[in-house]
């Protein structure tokens, strides 16, 4: 076994700047580290002076793990390249998230789902991340079978771009000036958004609505799973939040339900209402844990195998950036890198 | 208000920052099929509702179009796809809450007091 790993790293936007900070933070093993753009230039990341270089079907000879946080069509033409210089991809896009031959995998809910890669692995979504993160635990001890979401989707989920725009906003807001609106469909501050990727015209859910249901059936093992979700898009910076309404097939009770994610990895209960404990996104913003709370029976149902509950997660981190690096993580620690 | 004592609600409100208007993303269950045209053709005759649903062309309810208005608008219509018969919509909605939510609402019951004879 190795004891260095040679990484490359595709995109340097909000997803690709906090793959650096974690693979900092949580001491990967890095080899040579090489950082990969649209166009080679100099460029400081996180206090440190990186030589980006465009990327090309030549650049990964003698990496052992690529990350990519670079655009889905970016993935697509470089995939071949990166498989050929026998490298592990990790990709951030929605690329390859439905590939029968790539596992979609976030490690606390599906890490076994590696073992079967043939070179390439896929991160969810980053709503489909947070919501099973608080989800899975819950459906191994009483079985999901139907779910329906709303989410509350923080403006950096679009990329750096929305970020920008939002803080843009926000300052001409303030001074008076027409409001820029261009990485988003409309103004985000004092609005909200019911609309994040594109419509599917034949039952007019949006992409991103789909992906919930799809990327869940696959990684739960679960084909026959019930979702239904509306996505919007909110003016906060940072950390998607999601209100979910859960029916189990067997019984269960916010007791238990808060019992089991207590003993879960990747998320954190926070369900003291009464001394205002419940999951917000400011809270959830550059944590590793997904919060959860505001567990409470379903009043609408007579029987006790529904649940509600709000949870909040960092999008960049467990959607994206966190949850490569632990795929990396992973992938050492069960040889298969 | 519905007349329906056995209503099952369930719902998970929220504050956003935004300054007026309220949303609500909403799933509904019915005895009866329905499907999103017939909806839509529903609520279009029906008063104090106005139906916005072109999302091609970025039409959907939202809060900043809601603000000032009397009427709620609804939009995001759509057959449930978490249900395997035709009894579920799902439908987002905004609304302004201190007009329909309070003054407008309140006027209005003057109004109609007045036109019942009942004041
Ligand atoms: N933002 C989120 O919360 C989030 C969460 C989960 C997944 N994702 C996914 O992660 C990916 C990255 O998203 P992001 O939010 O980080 O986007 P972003 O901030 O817009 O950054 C995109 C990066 O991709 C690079 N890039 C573009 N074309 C390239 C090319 N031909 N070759 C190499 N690099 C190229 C850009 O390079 P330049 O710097 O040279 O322009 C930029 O660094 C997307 O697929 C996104 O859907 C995002």
């Amino acid at each position: 076994m190795k004891t260095k790993y040679n990484v490359g790293l595709v995109g340097v936007g909000a997803v690709g700047t906090e793959m650096i900070k974690v693979l900092k933070e949580r001491a990967f093993p890095c080899g040579k580290v090489q950082v990969f753009a649209s166009r080679e230039r100099d460029e400081q990341i996180l206090g440190e002076t990186y030589h980006v270089l465009k990327a090309d079907e030549n650049s990964f000879a003698g990496m052992d793990i690529v990350l990519f946080a670079g655009k889905t069509d970016v993935a697509i033409q470089l995939k071949d390249a990166v498989v050929k210089a026998g490298a592990k991809m990790i990709d951030n896009s929605r690329a390859f998230r439905q590939d029968p031959d790539v596992p979609l995998v976030v490690p606390q809910v599906n890490a076994e789902d590696l073992d079967w890669n043939k070179g390439v692995i896929a991160n969810p979504n980053c709503t489909t991340a947070i919501m099973l993160e608080a989800v899975a635990p819950l459906h191994r001890a009483k079985k999901l079978k139907r779910l329906i979401a709303s989410t509350y989707q923080a403006a950096s989920g679009a990329g750096a771009p929305g970020l920008e725009e939002l803080e843009l906003q926000m300052k001409e807001y303030v001074e008076g000036k027409p409001l820029t609106v261009k990485a988003f469909q409309h103004q985000l501050t004092y609005n909200l958004i019911p609309h994040i990727d594109k419509f599917d015209e034949q039952n007019w859910y949006t992409l991103e609505e789909l992906k919930m249901r799809n990327e869940a059936r696959k990684m739960l093992h679960h084909p026959d799973l019930l979702l239904s979700c509306t996505c919007v898009r909110v003016p906060i910076a940072r950390a998607h939040s999601e209100s979910l309404n859960l029916e189990f097939e067997e019984e269960i009770t916010p007791g238990e339900a808060r019992e089991i994610l207590q003993a879960s990895e990747g998320v954190r209960v926070v369900d003291d209402p009464l001394n205002g404990g419940y999951p917000m996104p400011l809270d959830a913003t550059g944590k590793y844990d997904v919060l959860a709370g505001r567990i409470r029976q379903d009043i609408s149902r007579t029987d006790r195998r529904g649940l509600e509950m709000f949870v909040s997660g960092d999008q960049l981190l467990r959607g994206a950036a966190l949850n490569a690096v632990e795929i990396a993580e992973h992938l050492v620690k069960r040889g298969l890198v | 208000m519905l007349h329906a004592p056995e209503l099952m609600i369930s719902c998970t409100s929220v504050r956003v920052p935004i300054a007026r208007a309220h949303s609500e993303s909403l799933n509904l269950e019915f005895e009866e099929d329905i499907t999103p045209e017939e909806a839509r053709e529903i609520l279009r005759t029906a008063e104090g509702v106005k139906v916005v649903d072109d999302p091609l062309n970025g039409l959907y309810p939202m809060p900043l179009d809601a603000t000032a208005k009397y009427d709620v608008l609804a939009g995001r219509i759509r057959q449930d796809i978490s249900r395997n018969d035709k009894k579920g919509l799902d439908m987002f909605i905004s609304g302004d809450q201190l007009l329909r939510g309070a003054a407008l609402n309140a006027v209005e019951i003057a109004e109609h007091l007045v036109k019942r004879g009942l004041v």
